[in-house]
């Protein structure tokens, strides 16, 4: 869908208008980390990556080729980056197969949850966050991941028995 | 559970996601008042609803302090106009095009196509004599420079492909601008000015920039256009009309030469493409193998867009207040490339000593073909897969050293043979295919039963402490279960060593700081807090010992050691001009050295060049 706010926006970018970027940080930011989340898992490296994404918005928007569609740009940054990030951290190889070491310094007190949460795959991970952090239907879901909506709610159903099912692992579970 | 509790059990779950027909499903209202654990199963997943709420809004909570911090970051790059600047350059030069040449830019980026028309001139002919006249009228143009490097036809499980990408602006009047942007970030500004006969290079990465005299005859040899006339000159075969994102032109191809800036090229080949209406550039290209290296490489030039005006403007640096000037010398920095491969030159092991002590095996399988790897990733993943499948060092150890006790009477060994062999089985692992070979771990692990011998013996010769550890690394990657635990102890041990010697008034030297860089990795996962003390003691002694040149990356590991941000930017991280067979010493730590017979460039951190003798 087009956004004809945002591109007045983007154009006033590209004639140096500092405050338009702001405020075109201001409405995208939550989606942004929201994808970073999805993705990573991980609530620092998703505000890190979130806020890269931003930064390079920034820097390269005058090769955005359509203003009015601001918002699939910068997501596509930051899939990309999330990638890159996890690429990285797999070169290194110094984390163990599950991401556990990274995550622990925040405020999230269900660490089972947050466990189950990492050890989801992407493909689930990312719709359960668009659902329970965005508050997204299946149907918005699906077009931001340009999948079928149908194919939406078989993932988010999936990704609801699969933590259910590692909750459930071991005796984690309350 | 039945097959009923299966299928009701998909329908609670999608009713839970949101989606579902719902407990208004007369059969799935009948089967939980009959089955208790599908009921428990709802009660679960309705629990877990609620937690995964409750998850997801403790986070979203913060997003406000989040977004603050976003605009504060983003305050600080609008204070610096460095953004600013790039972008609405980059709107002027957009402004100028025409909206056909922007999609049709975009279709090319996209495609990297060529599409023949059919071989031979059907008409207009480009007059190939006039076109080096044209180019003289040419007083500015802008076009894009990628760089793409790949293996060509490798030893399976070695194949990569890289690919860098810089926009070079040019006038005849102001001088040259390059932006390199490395995966569609800019990471560096160069600009060769006529205007004070200078070059400024700005460093995006690590905010610096370096300002020094450059000859003005620099400045005009950066003219690309001048690597057109080489094949103007001929002589060159006619590579008849094609078009070129909806471009007709015309080629010609010259094969031996090199052409455009970037890295020698062993038989190369070069075309050139010209539009057949204004008889200007449109695709440039120079293929063939990397000197001293394995690596194909293909420089492509297009996006050429000619007299479009530039401005002193566009070529005046803007350089942020936050940047430093680079007032170290650049030695201090890790060598390009090929001055690297010039000045290290593979060394051949004389393995005759283990030969005559019977350590050398015949039993060598041959190498395990790799199917279908093609990048980095795939290269670890073969790797790991046959190092996966080699027995466990610890299962092994009590073994080996009996048999190494049958054939070298270890205990009346002297420590300098048990570091000689160690080092010669290690060398020889590498030479029986090291991480890509099945049986090669015998080698490897026999290196390691002697070199901890000879460590247990001298505990503080930190010269045997890094044998050890080359040793260990050798045959265990970062991924490796040993390792850890095994290398953190040694990092240690020789650190707090080198703090004790360094307070007695040794000097620091670099063998420390590959000491230290290790260890603060080494610890940054499970033990953060020791890694501090360590960055600080490497930061604190960068100027006496010699690798201040790196204070830039150890400030930065120093802030993430408290941020937890992740070592995404780290020591560890081999430089983007690393050549990528490199990548199969992956996942080793800063000091790893790797086989004698390497003779490309060793990874991040490489040791400074020594100083060259002051004049007397």
């Amino acid at each position: 869908m087009n956004d004809h706010a945002d591109e007045h926006l983007v154009l006033a970018c590209r004639q140096g208008d500092k405050a338009a970027y702001a405020v075109l940080v201001k409405k995208h930011y939550k989606r942004v980390f929201a994808l970073c989340l999805g993705i990573l898992a991980n609530v620092h490296d998703a505000e890190d990556v979130a806020q890269e994404t931003m930064l390079r918005g920034l820097q390269n928007i005058g090769r955005l080729a359509r203003a009015d569609r601001f918002e699939p740009w910068i997501l596509r940054i930051a899939r990309n980056l999330c990638l890159d990030f996890l690429r990285r951290q797999k070169r290194a190889k110094m984390l163990p197969a599950e991401p556990e070491t990274v995550a622990e310094a925040g405020t999230h007190e269900n660490h089972d949850l947050e466990r189950a949460l990492r050890r989801l795959s992407q493909e689930l991970r990312l719709p359960l966050t668009m659902y329970y952090f965005e508050h997204k239907d299946a149907g918005s879901i699906a077009r931001q991941l340009h999948i079928s909506p149908s194919l939406a709610y078989e993932r988010l159903k999936a990704a609801r028995q699969q933590l259910h099912a590692l909750l459930t692992e071991g005796g984690s579970h309350d | 559970m039945t097959n009923d509790c299966e299928r009701m059990r998909e329908e609670i779950a999608g009713f839970v996601a949101g989606m579902g027909q719902g407990l208004g499903s007369e059969e799935l209202r009948r089967h939980l008042d009959s089955c208790a654990d599908c009921r428990d199963y709802l009660r679960a997943l309705q629990q877990e609803d609620t937690s995964l709420a409750d998850h997801f809004a403790a986070i979203d909570a913060e997003m406000a302090g989040r977004q603050e911090r976003m605009l504060q970051a983003l305050k600080r790059v609008d204070t610096s106009n460095q953004a600013d600047r790039i972008f609405i350059w980059r709107g002027i030069i957009m402004s100028r095009l025409s909206k056909a040449a922007i999609a049709a830019a975009i279709v090319l980026a996209a495609a990297l196509g060529v599409a023949y028309l059919g071989g031979h001139f059907d008409g207009t002919s480009v007059a190939w004599a006039g076109v080096a006249q044209k180019l003289d009228q040419v007083r500015d143009f802008v076009y894009r420079q990628r760089q793409i490097n790949s293996s060509g036809v490798r030893t399976p499980g070695f194949e990569f492909k890289q690919e860098w990408e810089t926009w070079c602006y040019y006038s005849s009047e102001f001088g040259s601008r390059w932006d390199q942007y490395s995966e569609g970030r800019l990471i560096g500004q160069y600009y060769t000015l006529v205007k004070g006969q200078q070059f400024v290079g700005l460093s995006i990465v690590s905010k610096t920039f370096r300002r020094q005299p450059e000859p003005v005859t620099q400045t005009t040899s950066l003219d690309p256009m001048c690597e057109l006339r080489p094949i103007l000159a001929g002589p060159y075969v006619k590579l008849g009309r094609t078009t070129i994102d909806g471009i007709v032109v015309e080629g010609i191809e010259v094969q031996g030469q090199k052409v455009m800036n970037g890295p020698l090229l062993d038989d190369a080949v070069s075309r050139l493409w010209v539009d057949i209406r204004t008889e200007l550039p449109v695709w440039m290209e120079s293929e063939g193998k990397v000197r001293g290296s394995d690596t194909y490489a293909r420089l492509i030039r297009d996006q050429f867009r000619c007299n479009i005006g530039l401005t002193e403007a566009d070529f005046t640096p803007v350089i942020p207040a936050d940047f430093k000037q680079e007032d170290r010398p650049a030695e201090n920095r890790p060598k390009q490339p090929d001055t690297v491969l010039a000045a290290q030159k593979p060394v051949d092991v004389d393995f005759g000593p283990l030969q005559e002590l019977g350590l050398l095996s015949d039993d060598q399988t041959p190498l395990q073909p790799i199917q279908a790897v093609t990048g980095i990733e795939e290269i670890l993943a073969a790797r790991d897969k046959v190092m996966g499948a080699w027995p466990r060092y610890a299962d092994l150890r009590d073994s080996l050293r009996q048999e190494l006790d049958e054939k070298l009477n270890l205990k009346s060994c002297p420590v300098d043979k048990l570091v000689q062999l160690g080092v010669l089985l290690r060398e020889k692992y590498w030479d029986v295919g090291g991480d890509f070979s099945s049986t090669s771990y015998r080698y490897g692990y026999m290196a390691r039963v002697l070199l901890e011998l000879a460590h247990a013996q001298e505990p503080n010769d930190l010269t045997i402490g890094d044998e050890l550890a080359e040793a260990i690394m050798s045959i265990e990657t970062l991924k490796g279960e040993d390792f850890w635990p095994a290398l953190r102890e040694l990092r240690a041990a020789q650190f707090r060593q080198a703090c004790a010697e360094v307070e007695s008034g040794r000097q620091p030297v670099w063998e420390d700081f590959a000491r230290g860089c290790d260890l603060t990795i080494l610890f940054y996962y499970e033990q953060p807090e020791e890694a501090v003390p360590v960055a600080d003691w490497l930061i604190s002694h960068a100027q006496a010992g010699g690798w201040a040149g790196y204070m830039d990356l150890l400030e930065r590991i120093r802030s993430r050691l408290t941020t937890k941000g992740g070592l995404w930017y780290n020591i560890y991280t081999p430089p983007g001009s690393a050549y990528p067979e490199e990548f199969r010493y992956g996942n080793r730590l800063p000091s790893f050295r790797g086989p004698a017979k390497r003779a490309v460039v060793p990874s991040y951190p490489l040791q400074p060049q020594p100083a060259q003798p002051q004049d007397q």
